[in-house]
């Protein structure tokens, strides 16, 4: 209790959370489970141990039969029990308690932190928190460090177990320490990621804790023992803590060990080779470090989110300005690595995931700079005494905190193809380089349609504004694709240049096509942005001439 | 000398969708006043409390809060020390003890211990709640939950408190008991503004109430100017005999503006323009009229009538 005081003397936030969860009968819960995992975890091992005449197994200490074999022969002992590789058994079960380990607090650690959020939004508290004089980060840090404390109490049961493994199957402790640096950077990551993902996602009633552990489940899944691919895909692993495990297996068990399915020789044989521009990021260490340094930058990109959305949870994700920076900072680091040389199909598949990736980041950043209703309502209404409506109107789409986000989209969508333009001429593939720029191009102007679908439906009357426009968006980009596969139109005919994924099309496409559709897209763009300009100028004429001229917006 | 202003607003206009609910109030509260805010659900009176609270934008406007610029970001936090906001939810932690709840709150408002502790036992007595410090808040009562909030909005010593709608759902035996709280916090020098539909009790606490009424301030005034402007004298008066000797003997008066036969037997009640000395003059002539007079009480129209007089028609 002393502790809790004392640790409340510096954060009072982490002083209630801990008030509030650190119960005997919550501990006793915790432990429980903890411990009866770890005993789990043991009984199952000791099952797959060989039986006494058995001839060959995972676990013996002969030698394989064959090469291509993964079991040894058994080698008896003078009362008939096979001999027990131990250091492999022990190795596997490092590994695998690394793994769930991870899973567990992540997955688990995202759907708490969410889960509180939406309750003390729903409860009406977070505001008395807001209007405190503590600082912003103080008491989110009290809330990453105090909601999962329950989940910390877990892990830090297992710990000895997983040190007592690690060291038994003869993993060096530096590595080890390695391995929890990554986890500890992953968990300020994603935990922060969390947060923020809880405090702009109160709209969603509820649901928005098992979406946002659902997300980062699915992220899990996807990228453990995904082999380094030589593509931006690679950002993903970059992301992904369980990159690092192969590099915790003894190098006589390489050819033994899989990580989920994974042969562990494979996804380190690859790990090894893993590059960014020429910057060779393979082996333990550099991979760690620059994992955490990923880490380390995503965490100061959401704390930057964070400041903003805390205290005003009406003010969009980032300002204009921040969202320069953020596109510049995205671009750079998954061109990185897209290889400057390579087969075609490698440069074709390089290209597809950067479009992929640049597709996720501009949805992302379609909800993070568009600003609500009556927000564009009051800029549309009172910019003329505004600072920054002083400024001139074009400055004020650029930087302006209230003013629509087409503009700034726009000017981010010019920023990154100026960043993957340069990356398209230098390739050295034989590859055509114009078709490459042609999806450039479509993908900016669809992009930029989107976005002004986005900030028309945001300026709608309905209540559900935002649930509309995320719906409506997500219809136009999944539904062509999908209408076009059941009447088996494949990606390359002409009619995919509509969609969002124009790749396999444009190969077989004239330059003509390619250029009018670009400029039929952004037509389609223009007009709702003129019906945009429209809405938002009914919106800033005074109650009075709205009222004499019997308008309603 | 002019008094220093704990509140000053500037054009203060919150909009929602298209309809203002705060439109351009300029409001001034002096130091050390209770300023009651009145007026029909829907008038603004929760909008504008939430934005000197800072827990709401304003649309246009600017807040000061004894003299200094009140924003919504970071900045000022020595200036957010000094608000106390008790909202008319008062939503608290369930999970939480009595104690815990206010040495969390304590903490949040940067007061270290041993001024903590003292502060916290000061709150405790103040609002009545020492008995219950280490019961959980989900076994207290709706009245004691309403005094455990306004202990924890006191509780880092604010000198302007923001009180919405404070004794809504109280019995009347609460509502006593937070008048009497309100009175003691008075007396310790800080300023109040509170939004209430029990008019009675404002007419207790205020010195100076606003009323509100579509979004604007109609009004506001201090409540002895209120009432020398809108309140009129009352007489009640009541005789054994027959109410018509009385109101023929009245009528004589010119200082009887109008008068009103009340359901009691020979009860009357009239509005009266006249002095002190008038309505002495007044029971004189009665008596000597030889009228048996049982009752001859002076009285002012109460906050209540006056704001019903005003004639603000919004729907509530």
């Amino acid at each position: 209790m002393n502790l809790i005081n004392q640790l409340g003397e510096w954060n009072p936030q982490l002083f209630r959370e801990l008030k509030g969860r650190l119960k005997l009968r919550n501990l006793a819960v915790a432990g429980t489970i903890s411990l009866f995992g770890q005993l789990l975890l043991i009984l199952w091992f000791l099952e797959r141990l060989p039986a006494p005449g058995i001839s060959q197994d995972r676990y013996c200490t002969g030698g394989k039969p064959q090469y291509y074999y993964r079991t040894y022969q058994c080698l008896a002992d003078s009362f008939g029990h096979p001999e027990i590789n131990w250091q492999l058994w022990w190795t596997d079960i490092f590994i695998w308690l690394s793994a769930i380990a991870i899973f567990t607090l992540l997955v688990v650690g995202t759907y708490m932190l969410i889960g509180d959020q939406d309750r003390e939004e729903r409860r009406g508290t977070l505001n008395f928190i807001r209007l405190s004089p503590q600082s912003t980060g103080n008491l989110l840090v009290g809330k990453l460090l105090g909601v999962p404390i329950l989940l910390y109490f877990v892990g830090l049961l297992a710990i000895p177990l997983h040190l007592w493994s690690g060291l038994n199957a003869e993993i060096p402790l530096i590595q080890i320490s390695v391995l929890y640096g990554v986890v500890f950077a992953s968990l300020a990551f994603f935990y922060s990621g969390a947060l923020l993902f809880g405090l702009v996602s109160s709209w969603m009633g509820g649901f928005q804790a098992w979406l946002g552990s659902g997300i980062v489940l699915v992220f899990l899944l996807c990228t453990t023992a995904m082999r380094i691919l030589d593509n931006p895909v690679d950002l993903m692993n970059l992301l992904s803590p369980t990159t690092v495990l192969p590099y915790l297996v003894p190098d006589q068990f390489i050819e033994s060990v899989r990580i989920f399915g994974h042969d562990a020789e494979t996804l380190l044989s690859h790990l090894q080779d893993w590059r960014w521009y020429q910057w060779s990021i393979g082996g333990e260490l550099a991979t760690a470090a620059v994992m955490v340094l990923s880490y380390g930058l995503g965490t100061v990109w959401i704390w930057q989110a964070l400041n903003r959305c805390f205290r005003n949870p009406h003010a969009t994700t980032f300002s204009k300005g921040q969202s320069y920076w953020l596109v510049g900072c995205f671009e750079v680091a998954i061109v990185g690595f897209a290889p400057l040389y390579g087969s075609v199909s490698d440069f074709s598949e390089s290209l597809n995931w950067l479009m992929s990736l640049n597709l996720i980041l501009f949805i992302g950043l379609m909800a993070a700079l568009s600003p609500g209703r009556q927000v564009c309502i009051d800029w549309a209404r009172y910019r003329h005494i505004s600072e920054s409506g002083r400024q001139g109107l074009w400055k004020d789409l650029m930087w302006g905190e209230k003013s629509p986000a087409v503009g700034a989209i726009a000017f981010n969508l010019i920023e990154a193809n100026a960043i993957l333009l340069p990356w398209i001429l230098l390739s050295q593939t034989t590859a055509d380089k114009f078709s490459a720029i042609g999806c450039l191009l479509l993908s900016t102007s669809i992009i930029f349609l989107y976005a002004s679908i986005a900030q028309l439906m945001l300026l709608m009357k309905t209540p559900k504004r935002g649930l509309w426009a995320s719906s409506t968006v997500g219809a136009t980009l999944i539904l062509p694709p999908l209408i076009f596969l059941v009447f088996s139109i494949y990606p390359e005919r002409g009619m995919w240049l509509f969609t969002a994924f124009p790749w396999e099309a444009l190969k077989s496409t004239s330059l003509m096509t390619v250029f009018s559709t670009f400029v039929t897209q952004l037509s389609a763009a223009c007009l709702f942005n003129w019906q945009l300009t429209r809405q938002l100028r009914k919106a800033g004429e005074s109650a009075s001439k709205a009222l004499t001229a019997g308008q309603t917006v | 000398m002019a008094k220093e202003l704990a509140i000053r607003t500037c054009g203060l206009t919150k909009q929602f969708d298209r309809q203002l609910a705060v439109n351009d109030v300029h409001l001034e509260v002096e130091m050390g006043e209770v300023y009651g805010l009145i007026g029909p659900n829907g008038a603004g009176k929760t909008t504008l409390i939430r934005m000197l609270a800072t827990a709401e934008e304003p649309t246009t406007g600017e807040i000061y809060i004894n003299g200094d610029r009140l924003l919504r970001d970071q900045s000022n936090p020595t200036l957010k020390r000094r608000l106390g906001y008790l909202p008319d939810d008062f939503p608290l932690y369930d999970d939480l003890t009595v104690w815990d709840y206010l040495d969390y709150f304590a903490r949040l408002y940067q007061l270290r211990d041993p001024r903590r502790t003292q502060r916290l036992h000061e709150v405790l007595e103040l609002v009545q709640l020492a008995n219950k410090r280490n019961s959980l808040i989900a076994t207290l009562s709706r009245g004691m939950k309403q005094r455990l909030s306004l202990a924890r909005t006191i509780i880092h010593e604010p000198i302007l408190l923001l009180l919405d709608e404070p004794v809504s759902g109280l019995d009347p035996i609460a509502r006593m008991q937070f008048r009497e709280i309100i009175k003691v916090l008075q007396e310790a020098g800080m300023t109040i503004l509170i939004s209430s539909h029990v008019l009675s009790d404002l007419a207790e606490l205020c010195s100076s109430v606003g009323i509100m009424e579509l979004g604007y301030l109609v009004e506001s005034a201090s409540l002895k100017d209120l009432y020398q402007r809108l309140s009129r004298q009352q007489i009640s008066i009541s005789t054994l005999g027959s109410p018509d000797i009385l109101l023929a003997e009245l009528k004589k008066h010119p200082q009887i503006e109008d008068w009103k036969v009340l359901s009691a037997p020979g009860q009357v009640r009239v509005h009266f323009s006249g002095n002190r000395e008038d309505s002495a003059n007044l029971l004189r002539s009665l008596v000597t009229a030889g009228i048996p007079l049982s009752e001859f009480h002076c009285t002012q129209e109460d906050l209540e009538t006056i704001f019903l007089k005003l004639g603000h028609k919004q729907a509530s």
